[in-house]
């Protein structure tokens, strides 16, 4: 089954303004893509068009196709059995993702005990099972949200996002709010996750050289439109649109610099 | 230590009863050498700018603008070390208009030649109009207010206003990390172009080596309060000697490393 | 997409509130120059009704009803916007100081405001009363003593807001005083959010005046208060209900009026 397939897809204000025009891109079990563009290209749209989030006086219009259910035009109830476990999605700020008043164990347990059934001993053992697997001590269980690190809070709500096993994981700027080392570890963790779980990856990101290190193949975004689409690794070397060739033409000139004194 | 415009000389600084944000550090900004501060988060190198803008105390040690302890009412140092911004949302009042925002500090500083109300405004008028336009934006944008800019554009008005008073010093934190990648170089190209046109010293905070690479021949590397490693760009980042450093480095995405594997 | 309509209607309670507060604003401004009646003439005949030499009827004292709604509004406004006056400097004074004050200045300061705000402001104004008589100026002193605690309150968070501001911070490195940094980018920066509650606070001021009014420590005759109308009417009000019925409707007509007024303002500011 195809974890994700949009069609067409369009998103547009109340007062008519196209906010997403005509998307269309799939990704098949195990794929990665990336979806590049700056500020205000839609990127972080089409994330909660594809989950059926978009906020009220939004309508999406087209095809999206998630474990081969219509999310566009469901109603909720359809959309909560696909949510967390086709698929999940791991956002830039984690601490609004989280719960204040909870502690960090209580948290991923819930969704383990959903959708696993899952009770006492078990649950307590599944819940730590899910914190070693994102490389954090068992104490992290017991604190709450702020009293741990920005870093171990993103690996927090990576590990709630894969306790349901979902075949694709979207990632909306995950590491835009970490400093360069943390940015570094939760790719990696990432990497291994995805690579281990067979999972399918949609990566969202403003930084070419994070989509490009993580991405099989990238769309880039501009304006609510696909600019161009391809292999990582050819839009990274030549670029055939003008857009995309200044996108890649700035980041190879910041890092040309870093790359003549520390190759 | 006597070329140095402003320099830390092992100053530390505590909140109190804290444990110290910064201890025993010292750092020298030498006319012509653009220096970078670079570190991760709480690492300190905020705590730092604000010693070097006069706007904390050290708790110990000192910070000295041309070799004597510096003094933040001292209007030498004031109009000579001026600061640039992260965030260009909420560093220009958005009730004001552009021509006032770059014109504050020649106002508030009492840089204007003395005479008439009407010739000082002709005066504060002519260095907004030359300080917006050597940072590329149009004369008539004093007139307008920050919200009709760009995240990018806003940056140069802020830019505008740091240097109008016609500083020796340029402290800027983070100032590309808000900005969209084209922005963020081009925004990178006017800091070291201003450097060079107009006899600046930029010291930058930043997270991102390519910025550091890209303009500053001077670094010095903080890790938890203190300098672990500094030195000439080429040679801190080239053969980098502290394993924190060489992490940070190897931390970094690279475009490169993503053309040739995949 | 939101902006628009809350536009629209913004505009449209700013008209309507306009007009009603004008209206009432008119009569007082009226009632300066030329009232029907000498407001202590009780030459009319008790209760009188409606209609005749007396468009509104008399009380029953015999004085003109009219007479006595025009002067009431007249003293609904001064108090209203005195208390404003005095409640606006006091509170945004005391906001400003703990906006900047320090730590400990700042708990010393915000627990101060907490007792005034928590405290009745029937009471504080029958305190004042009794230290100083049931007058105009006792009425304007008591409300604008409580309102000053709201105002404080108001304008030491969004100061606190302000400050964060890295603005405040740049003024500061181009060599602007505080004083400087307050006028120059503080007040201008809180003023509008201020100047809605300062508008709520107005509509409020009044319904306090008629409350201490109608409690009899409001200001004395000869200055007929809505409030002081209301309950002298509340005994007859089965006979005569205009008495009690037409200061009512004008006590509502101006607190709605500046209802709107403010939610007009609010809204335009969300622009």
């Amino acid at each position: 089954m195809t974890p994700l397939e949009v069609e067409d897809l369009s998103v547009r204000r109340a007062d008519g303004h196209e906010l997403l025009r005509g998307l269309s891109f799939s990704l098949g079990p195990g794929e990665r893509l990336g979806l590049v563009g700056e500020s205000g290209s839609g990127k972080s749209l089409t994330a909660l068009a594809v989950m059926g989030l978009l906020p009220s006086g939004m309508a999406a219009s087209g095809s999206v196709l998630l474990g081969g259910t219509q999310v566009i035009g469901a109603p909720a109830r359809r959309l909560d059995g696909v949510r967390g476990r086709v698929a999940s999605v791991v956002f830039q700020e984690p601490l609004a993702a989280l719960d204040p008043l909870m502690r960090v164990g209580g948290q991923i347990a819930e969704p383990i005990r959903r959708r696993r059934g899952l009770r006492g001993g078990r649950l307590r053992a599944a819940v730590l099972a899910a914190l070693s697997e994102v490389r954090l001590p068992e104490r992290v269980a017991r604190a709450y949200p702020h009293e741990i690190s920005g870093g171990q809070r993103q690996r927090v709500a990576i590990a709630m996002a894969l306790a349901c096993e979902p075949g694709l994981l979207i990632a909306d700027e995950p590491t835009t709010a970490l400093d360069v080392t943390v940015q570094a570890e939760v790719l990696a963790l990432l990497d291994g996750l995805v690579t281990g779980r067979g999972m399918a990856l949609l990566f969202i990101g403003h930084d070419l050289a994070v989509v490009a290190d993580v991405a099989d193949r990238v769309v880039v975004l501009k304006d609510g439109s696909m600019v161009e689409s391809g292999r990582t690794r050819d839009i990274v070397r030549e670029p055939r649109h003008a857009y995309t060739r200044s996108l890649v033409d700035s980041a190879w000139a910041l890092e040309g610099e870093l790359d003549r004194l520390a190759p | 230590m006597s070329a140095a415009v402003l320099a830390a000389h092992e100053a530390g600084f505590a909140y109190r009863g804290g444990p110290p944000v910064l201890d025993g550090v010292s750092v020298a900004v030498t006319a012509g050498r653009n220096l970078a501060l670079v570190g991760e988060s709480g690492a300190g190198k905020t705590t730092l700018l604000r010693l070097l803008l006069g706007l904390a105390r050290p708790t110990s040690g000192q910070v000295l603008f041309d070799g004597a302890e510096l003094s933040p009412r001292d209007r030498a140092f004031r109009s000579a070390v001026q600061p640039v911004f992260q965030d260009p949302y909420s560093s220009l009042d958005p009730r004001q208009r552009v021509g006032r925002i770059v014109s504050e500090p020649l106002r508030a500083m009492g840089l204007l030649a003395p005479g008439s109300r009407a010739a000082r405004r002709r005066e504060a008028a002519e260095r907004v109009a030359e300080a917006l336009e050597s940072v590329g934006l149009p004369a008539d944008a004093a007139r307008r207010y920050p919200h009709e800019f760009s995240g990018g554009q806003r940056q140069r008005v802020a830019i505008a206003r740091a240097v109008v008073s016609g500083p020796r010093v340029l402290l800027a934190d983070e100032p590309v990390s808000a900005l969209d990648v084209s922005t963020r170089v081009r925004v990178v190209e006017l800091l070291a172009e201003l450097g060079e046109s107009r006899g600046l010293t930029v010291v930058v905070v930043s997270h991102d080596l390519s910025v550091v690479a890209a303009l500053c021949q001077e670094t010095a590397v903080i890790e938890r309060g203190r300098i672990v490693e500094q030195g000439s760009t080429a040679k801190v980042l080239g053969s980098p000697e502290h394993p924190y450093t060489r992490r940070l480095i190897e931390s970094v995405p690279r475009l490169s490393r993503a053309a040739r594997l995949r | 997409m939101r902006g628009r309509r809350s536009l629209v209607r913004g505009r449209r309670s700013l008209v309507i509130g306009c007009v009603l507060v004008g209206a009432v604003l008119a009569v007082a401004v009226v009632s300066l120059v030329w009232l029907p009646y000498d407001p202590s003439d009780t030459s009319g005949g008790r209760l009188s009704p409606p209609g005749g030499p007396h468009l509104l009827g008399t009380d029953k004292l015999g004085r003109d009803l009219l007479t006595q709604l025009m002067v009431g509004a007249r003293i609904a406004l001064t108090v209203g916007a005195g208390s404003v006056l005095l409640g606006g400097v006091l509170g945004v004074a005391a906001g400003l100081a703990a906006g900047f004050a320090t730590r400990w200045l700042d708990d010393v300061l915000s627990a101060g405001l907490d007792i005034l705000i928590a405290f009745p402001t029937l009471l504080l104004a029958m305190l004042v009363a009794a230290v100083r008589e049931a007058s105009l100026g006792s009425a304007v002193l008591a409300i604008g003593l409580a309102m000053s605690a709201v105002v404080a309150r108001l304008t030491r968070v969004l100061v606190k807001r302000v400050l964060t501001q890295d603005y405040i911070t740049a003024s500061r490195t181009s060599g602007a005083s505080w004083p400087r940094v307050i006028v120059e980018h503080v007040l201008p920066n809180i003023w509008p959010t201020l100047l809605v509650n300062l508008a709520l606070q107005l509509g409020l001021a009044v319904l306090a005046e008629a409350s201490l009014s109608y409690l009899g420590l409001g200001p004395p005759p000869p200055n007929a208060s809505w409030g002081r109308l209301l309950q002298e009417a509340q005994a007859t009000v089965l006979t005569a209900p205009t008495g009690a019925v037409a200061p009512g409707v004008l006590l509502v007509v101006l607190v709605v009026g500046v209802n709107l007024l403010a939610d007009g303002l609010r809204d335009r500011r969300a622009r």
